[in-house]
C-alpha cells in the first residue's frame, strides 16, 4: 500500500496542498447542491411528516375507519354495535374555524364522544383535576385547549372563546387544558377538542359524523370485521383500513413537493459536473506525470483509485459541508414552504420541522453518489493514459477529436430515444417516461459538448481575430485547445442554464394559462365567502340560509351556491365533487372548455339532462372524455352521470365532477355552501353591491365578499408566492454553474502559465493575453448559451407537454417570454466573462521568465 | 308555620309535576330533565354457596351516557369495577323513552317478557347476565314519586324503586359459567340532579330483611354530619305497601369507620339504624371492607357502594337481612350533584 499512497500523494495530496483554492471550489459545488437537496428534503419531508403526524392522531389507534360521500349520518351509528364485544369505535366531526379574538388564525374543531377516546385516541386532560369540575366539561358549548395554544391566547378555564365557525359567529367556554399529545398534536396544536354535538352544531354538521374510528382487541382479524362491517353499512358508506387517510394527506401538495425535488436535483446535478470538471482538470494537469508513474510501473487499478479516492473526498468534504449549510437552507425553505402550503392546500395545516435524520442522509447518499458517478468517466481516462507519449501535454486532445464522430452519433440517437420516450404514458400516475427522456437530453448535451466547443472554436476564429485581432486568436486558440476541460464546463453551464430557460418557459405558460383561465372561469361580480380570518383560503362553509338573503339584496341579479367537497370513484380513489347552479352557469359562463364550445349551451344540456362536467384533470386521471360516464360515490350508492363536457380548471389536480347543484343537494342532501358567485344587476357596480350585501347578511353570517378583481389578482399572487422558492433555485444552480466556469478557467490559466509566458517572451503584451483569457470565458459562456438554448427547448417541451401534463393533469399553452429568457441568458453570459477575470488577471500577470525557468 | 308558606312557595316554583307516574312508560327516559340514573343493585349466590354483590348503574347527564359496574365477590374478598362514559349517540349509548331500554357500549338494562328486566354488564370480574323478575309493584318514593332533596325550586327528583326482584342468572369467565341466583333492587331517579348548597353528601341504605320487607333510608347530610331537613326513607312490608319513613323517627348512628388506601377518604364502615315508627333497630355491616369507586373516567365522582349484612330486630323478632349502602361526600369536593 506503501506504493499506492505515493501515487496518491503524487497526483492529489501533493497539487491540492499547492493549490488549496482550487481544491476548495468543487468542494463549494457539491456544497452548495447537498444543501440545496437537504434543505428541499427536509421542507418536503415535514410537509409530509406533518400531515401524516395530523392524520394520524385523529386516527389514533384505529385499525379500520368508517366514512361516506356525506360523513356517516348518526343514525348508522347503531349497526356498529356488534363492535363492542371485539373492540371499540369512536366517531369524530371534525372542520376548521377561525378565532375571532383578534388574530385571525385558524384552529381545527373536533368534535369526539369523550369517553370513547381512550381507546381509541389519547388525550390527556391538565386541568381541571376535580371530579366536579371535570363533570363540568360534559356541560355542551365546552371545549377543550392544549395548553400552549391557551396561554398563547390567554384564554384560561372558563374563558369565553370567540369564533367564526359554519358561517357564523358564535363562542364556546374553555372546560378544560389538554396536554400537547395524541389528538391536541392534530393540526400542530391549534386545535379545539369539543364533544361531538357541540362541534356538528359549530360547523353545520348536525345529524352526521365525518367518520367513525374502529380500534380491534388485539387476536381480532381486521380483514374479518372489515368485510362484516361492509355487509352491515347502508349505501354510501363505506369501511376503510385506517392507514388509507395518512396516505391521502401524505399526496397533498405533491405538485409542489415535486417541483422542489427536481429542482434540488438539478442543483446537485450541476454539482455533480463540477466535481467531474474538477477531476478531469486534474486529469488533464498531471497527465505527464500519470505517464511517468506508468512507465515506472504503477498499475492502472492504481492510477484509477487515485483518481477516484480524489473525487470522492472533494464529494466528502462537499457533502459535509453541505450538510451544514443545509441545515441553514432548511430553516428558510421549510418556512417559505408552510407559508405556501397553509395559504394554497389547507388553511389548517400546520407545518412543524421534522426531523433532520433522513434529509441528511439523503443528501449525504446524494453527494457521495453523484461525486462517484462524476468521477467515474475521468478516473477511467486517467487508466488511458499511455505511459510514453503523454509526457509530453497537448495528446488529450487528439485523442477527443477522433471520438467526435461516434459522440455525434451517440447523442443523436439518445435525442431521438427521448422523442420516443416523451409519447409514452405515465405509470401510476408519474411521468418516468417524461423523466427519462430528460435524463437523455442530459446525457446528449454532455456528449455534444465537445463538439460544440471545438465547433464553436472554429467558427468565431475568423470573427474573433478581426474584432479582436490577436487577443480573439489567443482567445479561440485557447478555446478549442483545452478541449476536455472547457466541454465539462460548457456541460455544467448549459444544462444549468438549459433548466433555468425551461422552469422560466415553464412557470410563464404556467401563468399566462392560468391567468386566462381565471379570466374565463371568474364570471361573477362578486364572491362570498366565510370570514376566513388570516388564511388564505377558505374556512369552513355557510349555511344554506344564506341563499335566499343574498338573492333578496337589491341589486342581485342572480346567485351561485357554490358547494365543493371530498368525495371517491367506485374503486376509493379521492376525487373532488363541485355543485353549481347551472343556470347561473348558462347565463354567465364560467367553465372554460377544453374543446372551445360555449360553455353556457353545455351547461344548459348537462342540466336538463343531469349530466355533469368534468375538469381536465380528472379527464386525464381517469381517461375520460366527453360522452363517456362519470362514477362518483354518493350518499344515496354508486351513481354514474355521462360527461357532457372537459373545462379547464386549476383549482385542483385530483380531478373534479362538477354537478348541477338541484341534482347534487338530491344526492348528498347537503345545502351547505363552500362559497357563492353574485352576479350584479346592470349598473350596479361591485363596490356598492359589496356594500349591500353586507349591510343585509352581516350581522346573521360572518362572511367575506370579495370582487371579480380582487379575486383575480388574489389567484395570481398565490401562483407567484408558490413559485417564488422556484426562481430562488434557479438563481442557486446558475450561481452553482458559473462557479464551475470560473474554476476550469482558473485552472487552465494557471496550468498554462507556460504558454503564457512563451506568448510574452514572444511579444504579446500583458493586456492581450488577459483579454484572450476574457474572451475565452467569454466563448465559454456563448456556447453554453447556444447549447442552452437548444436543450432548453427540449426541458421546456417534455416539462409542458409531458410531465406536467402526466403527473398533474394540467395542460398550458405554451408561451415563451422571450424577453425574460433574453435576460437570464445575458445574465449568465455577463457572469460568465465576470468569471475570466481572476484567470484573465493570473495569465496577465505571469512571469515570463520566473515560468519559463521552471522548464 | 314557615314551613308552610315555604311549602306553598315551592308549590307554586315548582314545575308542574308531571302529571302522574306511570309503569312500564316511566322506566323508560326522560329527557326533559338534565339527570336521569337507572340503578340495580342485589346479592348473589353461585351454586356452592359463595355470595356476591353487584351493582350497575346507568346514568345520563344531558348528552352524556355514564354507566358502573361494580362485583364484590365475598368469598375471596374481591371488589373490582368498571365505568363508560360516551355520548347518547345510537349504538354507543342511549337510553330510550316510554320502556326500560338503557345501554351503554354492551351493557345495558331492558325490559323483556312479562315485565322482567335484563341486564348485562362485562369487566374483568366476567361477563354477567341477569334476568330480574319483580316480587314487587314499584313503590313511588316522598310524596307521590316526587323527592324534595332540598328547598331550592329545582332540588327535587322523581323517585321509584322496585325493592325486590328475584335474580337468575350467571357470570361467564372464559369458558366457565357460574349460574347464579339471589335478591335484586331497582332505582330510578330522575330530575334536576342539584345538590342543595348546605348538603355535603348523602348516605342511602336499601335494605331487604329476611321477612320480606325492605328499608329505603336516605340522609342528605350537612358537612358537620347532622342531616338535612330533606332526609327520608320508605319502608315497604312484606306485600308490598308503602309507608313513607320521616327522619325524625330515624336514629343513625355510626359505629365503625374504614379509610380508603386509595383515596384516604374516612367512610363510615358500620351503622346502628333504628326507625321507631316500624319496629325496627338492626345493625348494618358491610361484607368486605374496600368497596369504594374512583370513577375518574366517567362521573368523576369518588363514593363507596357496598353490599352489607343486616342483623337485629324487626317488630320484636330477630331478623336477618341483605342491604347496599351508598356513601357520597366523603372524598374530597367530588360530590354528584355539585357539578350541575
Amino acid at each position: 500500500m506503501t506504493g499506492f499512497r505515493l501515487v496518491l500523494s503524487a497526483l492529489v495530496i501533493g497539487p491540492a496542498r499547492r493549490r488549496p483554492i482550487r481544491a476548495l471550489l468543487p468542494v463549494v459545488g457539491v456544497a452548495v447542491g447537498v444543501a440545496a437537496v437537504a434543505a428541499i428534503h427536509h421542507a418536503n419531508r415535514s410537509i409530509t411528516e406533518s400531515f401524516r403526524e395530523a392524520a394520524r392522531e385523529v386516527a389514533g389507534k384505529s385499525d379500520l375507519v368508517v366514512v361516506g360521500a356525506r360523513g356517516v349520518p348518526i343514525d348508522a351509528i347503531e349497526r356498529l354495535r356488534f363492535l363492542w364485544r371485539i373492540g371499540s369505535f369512536a366517531p369524530l366531526v371534525s372542520g376548521s374555524a377561525v378565532l375571532a379574538d383578534g388574530s385571525g388564525e385558524v384552529v381545527s374543531v373536533l368534535g369526539t364522544d369523550y369517553g370513547a377516546e381512550g381507546a381509541v385516541r389519547d388525550m390527556r386532560l391538565v386541568a381541571p383535576t376535580t371530579g366536579a369540575e371535570r363533570a363540568r366539561l360534559l356541560t355542551s358549548g365546552t371545549v377543550l385547549l392544549p395548553v400552549s395554544f391557551a396561554s398563547r391566547h390567554g384564554f384560561r378555564i372558563g374563558s369565553p372563546v370567540p369564533l367564526v365557525a359554519g358561517g357564523v359567529r358564535t363562542r364556546v367556554v374553555v372546560g378544560g387544558l389538554l396536554e400537547l399529545s395524541g389528538l391536541a398534536r392534530a393540526a400542530g396544536g391549534d386545535v379545539l377538542v369539543t364533544d361531538l354535538f357541540t362541534a356538528g352544531r359549530l360547523l353545520g354538521k348536525t345529524g352526521f359524523v365525518d367518520r367513525v374510528d374502529v380500534v380491534l382487541d388485539p387476536g381480532v382479524s381486521a380483514d374479518a370485521v372489515r368485510s362484516e362491517i361492509a355487509r352491515r353499512l347502508p349505501a354510501g358508506l363505506s369501511v376503510e383500513p385506517a392507514g388509507r387517510a395518512a396516505l391521502a394527506a401524505g399526496r397533498m401538495a405533491r405538485a409542489f413537493r415535486f417541483n422542489l425535488n427536481a429542482l434540488g436535483s438539478l442543483t446537485l446535478l450541476v454539482g455533480m459536473f463540477l466535481v467531474a470538471n474538477a477531476v478531469s482538470i486534474s486529469v488533464l494537469r498531471r497527465r505527464p506525470e500519470i505517464a511517468t508513474l506508468r512507465s515506472l510501473g504503477t498499475s492502472r487499478a492504481s492510477i484509477f483509485t487515485a483518481f477516484a479516492v480524489e473525487g470522492l473526498a472533494v464529494g466528502a468534504a462537499g457533502t459535509l459541508l453541505g450538510e451544514i449549510g443545509g441545515l441553514v437552507l432548511a430553516r428558510i425553505a421549510l418556512r417559505v414552504v408552510s407559508g405556501t402550503v397553509s395559504s394554497v392546500y389547507a388553511p389548517t395545516a400546520k407545518i412543524s420541522a421534522a426531523g433532520f435524520g433522513p434529509p441528511v442522509l439523503a443528501a449525504a447518499v446524494a453527494g457521495g453518489l453523484s461525486s462517484f458517478l462524476a468521477v467515474l468517466f475521468p478516473a477511467v481516462e486517467a487508466t488511458r493514459v499511455p505511459p510514453a507519449p503523454a509526457m509530453r501535454p497537448g495528446s488529450t486532445e487528439q485523442v477527443r477529436r477522433h471520438r467526435s464522430g461516434p459522440r455525434a452519433a451517440a447523442a443523436a440517437l439518445s435525442l431521438v430515444l427521448a422523442a420516443a420516450l416523451s409519447r409514452a404514458r405515465p405509470v401510476a400516475g408519474f411521468p418516468f417516461f417524461g423523466f427519462g427522456a430528460v435524463a437523455l437530453v442530459v446525457f446528449a448535451l454532455a456528449l455534444v459538448s465537445p463538439i460544440a466547443v471545438s465547433a464553436g472554436a472554429a467558427s468565431t476564429r475568423t470573427a474573433f481575430a478581426r474584432f479582436f485581432g490577436p487577443a480573439g486568436r489567443l482567445a479561440t486558440a485557447f478555446f478549442g485547445g483545452s478541449l476536455g476541460r472547457n466541454a465539462v464546463a460548457v456541460t455544467a453551464l448549459a444544462m444549468a442554464l438549459a433548466m433555468t430557460l425551461a422552469m422560466i418557459t415553464t412557470v410563464a405558460s404556467m401563468r399566462e394559462t392560468v391567468r386566462t383561465w381565471v379570466e374565463s372561469s371568474l364570471r361573477a361580480d362578486l364572491w362570498v365567502r366565510p370570514a376566513s380570518g388570516r388564511a388564505g383560503a377558505v374556512v369552513g362553509d355557510l349555511p344554506g340560509e344564506i341563499v335566499p338573503f343574498l338573492q333578496s339584496v337589491s341589486g342581485v341579479e342572480a346567485v351561485d351556491p357554490f358547494r365543493v367537497r371530498d368525495a371517491s370513484d367506485a374503486s376509493g380513489r379521492a376525487l373532488t365533487v363541485g355543485a353549481s347552479d347551472f343556470r347561473v352557469l348558462a347565463r354567465a359562463g364560467g367553465a372554460p372548455l377544453m374543446d372551445g364550445r360555449d360553455s353556457r349551451k353545455t351547461a344548459e344540456v348537462a342540466r336538463r339532462r343531469g349530466e355533469v362536467l368534468v375538469s381536465e384533470p380528472y379527464a386525464r386521471r381517469f381517461g375520460a372524455s366527453c360522452g363517456d360516464m362519470a362514477l362518483l360515490v354518493t350518499p344515496k350508492g354508486l351513481r354514474s352521470f355521462r360527461i357532457a363536457g372537459v373545462y379547464r380548471d386549476f383549482a385542483n389536480d385530483r380531478g373534479t365532477i362538477l354537478l348541477d347543484r338541484s341534482l347534487y343537494l338530491d344526492l348528498f342532501g347537503d345545502d351547505r355552501l363552500t362559497s357563492a358567485g353574485i352576479l350584479a344587476r346592470h349598473g350596479v357596480s361591485s363596490e356598492d353591491l359589496r356594500r349591500r350585501i353586507f349591510a343585509a347578511v352581516g350581522g346573521r353570517f360572518a362572511v367575506e365578499v370579495t370582487t371579480n378583481r380582487e379575486l383575480r389578482r388574489q389567484v395570481l399572487r398565490i401562483f407567484d408566492r408558490t413559485f417564488a422558492v422556484t426562481r430562488a433555485l434557479e438563481g442557486i444552480a446558475v450561481a452553482v454553474a458559473v462557479l464551475g466556469i470560473a474554476n476550469a478557467l482558473v485552472a487552465s490559466a494557471v496550468e498554462r502559465r507556460r504558454s503564457f509566458a512563451l506568448l510574452r517572451a514572444l511579444g504579446a503584451s500583458r493586456r492581450q493575453i488577459g483579454s484572450a483569457v476574457l474572451l475565452e470565458a467569454l466563448l465559454t459562456g456563448g456556447v453554453a448559451t447556444v447549447a442552452a438554448v437548444a436543450a432548453g427547448a427540449a426541458f421546456a417541451a417534455l416539462l409542458i407537454g409531458v410531465i406536467n401534463p402526466q403527473s398533474f393533469g394540467w395542460s398550458f399553452v405554451p408561451r415563451v417570454p422571450i424577453g425574460r429568457l433574453a435576460a437570464a441568458a445575458s445574465a449568465v453570459l455577463l457572469a460568465s466573462v465576470a468569471a475570466g477575470l481572476v484567470p484573465g488577471r493570473i495569465a496577465a500577470s505571469t512571469d515570463p521568465a520566473a515560468a519559463l525557468s521552471e522548464e | 308555620m314557615l314551613k308552610q308558606i315555604a311549602a306553598l312557595t315551592f308549590a307554586v316554583l315548582l314545575p308542574a309535576p308531571a302529571p302522574s307516574v306511570t309503569f312500564p312508560r316511566d322506566h323508560g327516559a326522560h329527557p326533559e330533565v338534565p339527570v336521569e340514573w337507572w340503578y340495580y343493585t342485589g346479592h348473589l349466590t353461585d351454586r356452592a354457596g359463595a355470595s356476591y354483590g353487584f351493582q350497575l348503574t346507568f346514568f345520563r347527564v344531558r348528552d352524556v351516557h355514564l354507566a358502573h359496574f361494580a362485583w364484590t365477590d365475598v368469598s375471596r374478598r374481591e371488589f373490582r369495577y368498571e365505568e363508560k362514559t360516551h355520548l347518547g349517540l345510537p349504538g354507543i349509548a342511549s337510553a330510550e323513552q316510554e320502556r326500560l331500554d338503557v345501554s351503554n357500549e354492551d351493557w345495558f338494562a331492558r325490559e323483556g317478557p312479562g315485565g322482567i328486566h335484563v341486564l348485562t354488564a362485562s369487566g374483568r370480574a366476567g361477563d354477567l347476565e341477569l334476568t330480574l323478575s319483580p316480587v314487587k309493584a314499584p313503590v313511588l318514593h316522598g310524596e307521590s314519586g316526587v323527592s324534595r332533596k332540598g328547598a331550592g325550586p329545582r332540588e327535587f327528583s322523581r323517585y321509584v324503586s322496585i325493592t325486590r326482584l328475584t335474580a337468575r342468572g350467571s357470570l361467564r369467565r372464559g369458558i366457565r359459567r357460574e349460574p347464579l341466583s339471589g335478591t335484586a333492587w331497582f332505582d330510578h331517579e330522575w330530575g334536576s340532579g342539584v345538590l342543595p348548597a348546605e348538603a355535603a353528601g348523602w348516605d342511602w341504605f336499601a335494605l331487604q330483611l329476611d321477612d320480606g320487607s325492605e328499608l329505603m333510608l336516605y340522609r342528605m347530610r350537612r358537612s358537620d354530619g347532622s342531616a338535612t331537613a330533606f332526609s327520608s326513607g320508605t319502608f315497604v312490608a312484606r306485600r308490598g305497601t308503602a309507608v313513607p319513613v320521616r327522619w325524625s323517627e330515624v336514629r343513625l348512628s355510626e359505629t365503625k369507620f374504614w379509610s380508603s388506601p386509595h383515596s384516604r377518604a374516612r367512610y363510615p364502615a358500620a351503622w346502628r339504624i333504628a326507625v321507631a315508627s316500624i319496629g325496627l333497630d338492626v345493625e348494618v355491616e358491610p361484607l368486605l371492607a374496600d368497596q369504594e369507586l374512583e370513577t375518574s373516567a366517567s362521573t368523576g365522582v369518588t363514593y363507596w357502594e357496598g353490599a352489607c349484612r343486616v342483623k337485629g330486630l324487626h317488630a320484636g323478632r330477630p331478623v336477618g337481612g341483605r342491604a347496599y349502602a351508598e356513601l357520597t361526600g366523603y372524598a374530597g369536593k367530588d360530590v354528584p350533584g355539585t357539578a350541575f
